[in-house]
């Protein structure tokens, strides 16, 4: 991940984890290279995961 | 990228197989920078044209936009010749070894020559880039479309003129125009690596439309009826963007082609009162034509039927004849006769039952009688022609009389629009140069262009209203969409899903704008902190700072706080640009410094020696390497000295004339360097 990546994420520190981990998901996979809707595709499986640990922790 | 190593076969002026091996810290104990030396001609920029043919493939440089494309040769015109007597192609190739992120990169580049018959045929043969990873595997790629996209990723093709320049052409980058600032600032973003934000909003936007759909087909009742208004909105909200967007562009283009015109004028203040003048007689001329031509449709309606008065005197003639048979009571007869026929040889008796026998005086009466009166259809037929012709002769008299008024106005037009004419001419004659006769149409194109962008700046207030009631509606439904959440305990998943993607969209977009504000802001800083070390004394006096805008062209503003990129001159466009550079390799390394290397072919050309000594003390600190290109007009003893005592100058070469067309390139120690200039100035003196 880049310098300006790292800072970023220390912007995101400001909302909650959830979003913040979204967030970092998408911008490291689109850093990868991967076209939009592969990157929509692979978000969509890492919001479905985030929801269901915070529906098990609930 | 820090350039390593470069090798030549037989390219442009380099005879053989001829290399450079460039200072970097790394290699030379923090020597970074490089000076290849050679007086004009010597192939200086044929050095430079070799490294971007290498990265990119490309053959021309921007300097080459006078250049026809089959005037410009790579491959090395001794090595050309000897294909004449031998009948061989020429294998021409550029070999580019730099360092990037700690890994290796080898690019080379294949070209063939050869003559058919008396043509001189160049090809791009091959390209193959090898990539030493820090694990020490070397895979290499050999597709050109490829081998272009990890060159790109690298340094964009977009931006590589900020680091691979042309000194003459640098300050061109304060004058990029709207597509090419587009590019830049895009090549921009893609080296502060802001187009990975850029993407992973685009992508959660597409998902949370996604998810936002699905979500209006599950969903019932006042829920499912908020999230299909949001779907509407988004949809609506994406497109006014978009316009906004478009709106802009047409704006800023409108205004830089209204600068143009501006400075056209200028020029043309001297001759407007000949161009007034031109522009009466050209709408009096034009208006003259027009009545011409009127006049001459008129005519022309008329001829159609002026054919008659070819033949007056044979009208004249029947009308007369007819006439005076009609006066004598001859047509139409008193009896008619078909009566008289009727009684000689039916009846045989006259109307006073007389008997009317032949041989009888009245039978001989009514024969003398039948021979003198006409047929009744001929009688007929006579007045008819008699009736004809006494109306074509009034008309005649008529149109005879019209056509000679017309004929009389045509003369007089014509003769007006050959005096309009001359005076055109002369007044052309007055102006002078044959562009001038444009000048006329600016005045009227200029308002045209302040009319078009009321037109638009209302657009764009209405659009800009429009988006901001989108937006506003939207946060509503949000926010309504939410309380419906929380007083229905709606808790399924995918409503979850959709929620949980609408708020990190919002915080990446919070992120974004925020973050490119403060890099541009960032950046602003940085290069008027260069700025103010580069620029020379002349220069502080006038100009204050440099303004970055959200595209990161530049503008110049001077004391009084007024933009002024128009009036510098090209020294300091020169000084501003290279500030640019160094702060924007700053920033997109956070604040280390960007392993980039600035390339630099005859910089120093325009610059005051002022300027040449601060970029010479700073710049070696400002970038990771340098590679400077001069001249022996731009580098002198002194400019060597200075760059000596700053010891960060690792690598000097020179570049040598070995007959027509033939260079060598030959590495010399830097404490060489003194004497060689001398000598050389020696030579130019």
């Amino acid at each position: 991940m880049s310098d300006i990546i790292e800072l970023i994420k220390k912007k995101l520190e400001n909302y909650s984890p959830d979003v913040a981990e979204l967030a970092l998901a998408a911008i490291k996979s689109s850093e990868s290279g991967m076209p939009e809707n592969s990157i929509a595709d692979y978000l969509e499986k890492v919001v479905r995961q985030i929801v269901r640990k915070r529906r098990v922790g609930e | 990228m820090i350039l390593r190593r470069i090798t030549m076969k037989d390219f442009r002026q380099f005879r053989g197989v001829q290399k450079v091996e460039f200072a970097s810290e790394a290699e030379n104990n923090g020597k970074n920078v490089t000076v290849i030396f050679g007086e004009n001609g010597r192939g200086k920029t044929g050095l430079f044209r070799a490294v971007v043919f290498a990265l990119y493939g490309e053959r021309r440089l921007s300097q080459d936009e006078e250049v026809e494309q089959n005037e410009l040769y790579l491959v090395n015109s001794a090595a050309m010749e000897d294909t004449k007597t031998y009948g061989k192609p020429v294998e021409t190739y550029v070999e580019l070894i730099f360092r990037h992120k700690d890994e290796q990169y080898t690019i080379k580049r294949s070209l063939l020559g050869l003559f058919d018959r008396d043509e001189r045929i160049e090809q791009i043969s091959s390209v193959a880039l090898s990539h030493t990873k820090s694990d020490g595997n070397t895979i290499t790629i050999n597709n050109p479309e490829d081998v272009q996209k990890i060159i790109n990723s690298i340094l964009d093709k977009s931006v590589k003129e900020y680091f691979l320049f042309d000194g003459e052409k640098i300050q061109r980058l304060t004058l990029a125009s709207i597509e090419q600032r587009k590019e830049v600032a895009k090549g921009i973003k893609s080296l502060l690596n802001v187009d990975a934000l850029e993407k992973a909003i685009k992508a959660l936007q597409r998902l949370r439309k996604e998810l936002n759909t699905e979500l209006s087909k599950r969903a019932t009742g006042e829920y499912a009826k908020i999230v299909h208004q949001q779907n509407q909105l988004d949809e609506k909200r994406n497109s006014l963007k978009a316009r906004l967007e478009g709106i802009e562009d047409e704006y800023t283009r409108l205004n830089t082609e209204k600068k143009k015109i501006d400075k056209l004028l200028e020029e043309y203040k001297e001759i407007l009162h000949f161009l007034k003048e031109r522009k009466d007689a050209e709408t009096q001329l034009k208006s003259k034509e027009e009545q011409a031509g009127n006049l001459l449709s008129e005519m022309r309606a008329r001829t159609a039927k002026a054919s008659q008065l070819l033949i007056s005197s044979t009208i004249d003639h029947v009308f007369n004849s007819i006439d005076q048979k009609k006066q004598k009571g001859e047509i139409p007869s008193k009896i008619r006769k078909d009566l008289i026929e009727r009684i000689l040889d039916i009846d045989r008796r006259c109307i006073c039952d007389r008997p009317v026998l032949p041989g009888t005086p009245e039978h001989n009466a009514l024969i003398r009688w039948k021979n003198k009166v006409s047929d009744v259809e001929l009688e007929d037929s006579a007045l008819e022609i008699w009736r004809s012709l006494s109306s074509i002769r009034s008309y005649r008299e008529d149109i005879s009389g019209v056509i000679e008024t017309l004929l009389q106005r045509y003369a007089v037009c014509k003769n007006d629009i050959e005096k309009l004419r001359k005076k055109i001419e002369s007044i052309n004659e007055q102006i002078g140069s044959s562009e001038r006769k444009d000048a006329s149409d600016l005045e009227k194109t200029r308002e045209n262009i302040e009319k078009k962008q009321i037109r638009i700046e209302a657009e764009r207030m209405t659009t800009k209203n429009e988006l901001d009631t989108v937006e506003l509606e939207y946060a509503r439904l949000s926010e309504q969409r939410k309380i419906l959440e929380k007083e229905e305990n709606l808790k399924n998943e995918l409503s979850q899903r959709a929620s949980l993607t609408e708020d990190t969209y919002k915080a990446l977009q919070e992120v974004y704008n925020g973050f490119t504000e403060e890099i541009k802001s960032r950046i602003e800083a940085e290069a008027n902190k260069y700025f103010v070390q580069l620029l020379d004394k002349e220069g502080r006096k006038t100009l204050k700072r440099i303004l970055v805008n959200t595209d990161y062209s530049l503008q110049m503003i001077d004391w009084l706080g007024k933009p002024t990129l128009a009036n510098i001159g090209a020294g300091q466009r020169q000084v501003m640009s290279i500030s640019f550079i160094a702060a924007l390799a700053k920033v997109a390394s956070m604040d280390s410094i960007l392993e980039m290397p600035l390339f630099m072919d005859t910089p120093f050309g325009r610059l005051s020696y002022e300027h040449r000594k601060n970029l010479i003390k700073y710049l070696p600190d400002y970038c990771a390497q340098w590679i400077l290109l001069a001249t022996d007009t731009e580098f002198r003893k002194q400019e060597a000295s200075l760059l000596r005592e700053g010891r960060r100058w690792g690598k000097f070469y020179v570049l040598r004339s070995e007959g027509p067309g033939v260079t060598t390139i030959q590495e010399r120690d830097i404490e060489e360097a003194q004497s060689l200039l001398q000598e050389n100035m020696g030579e130019n003196q």
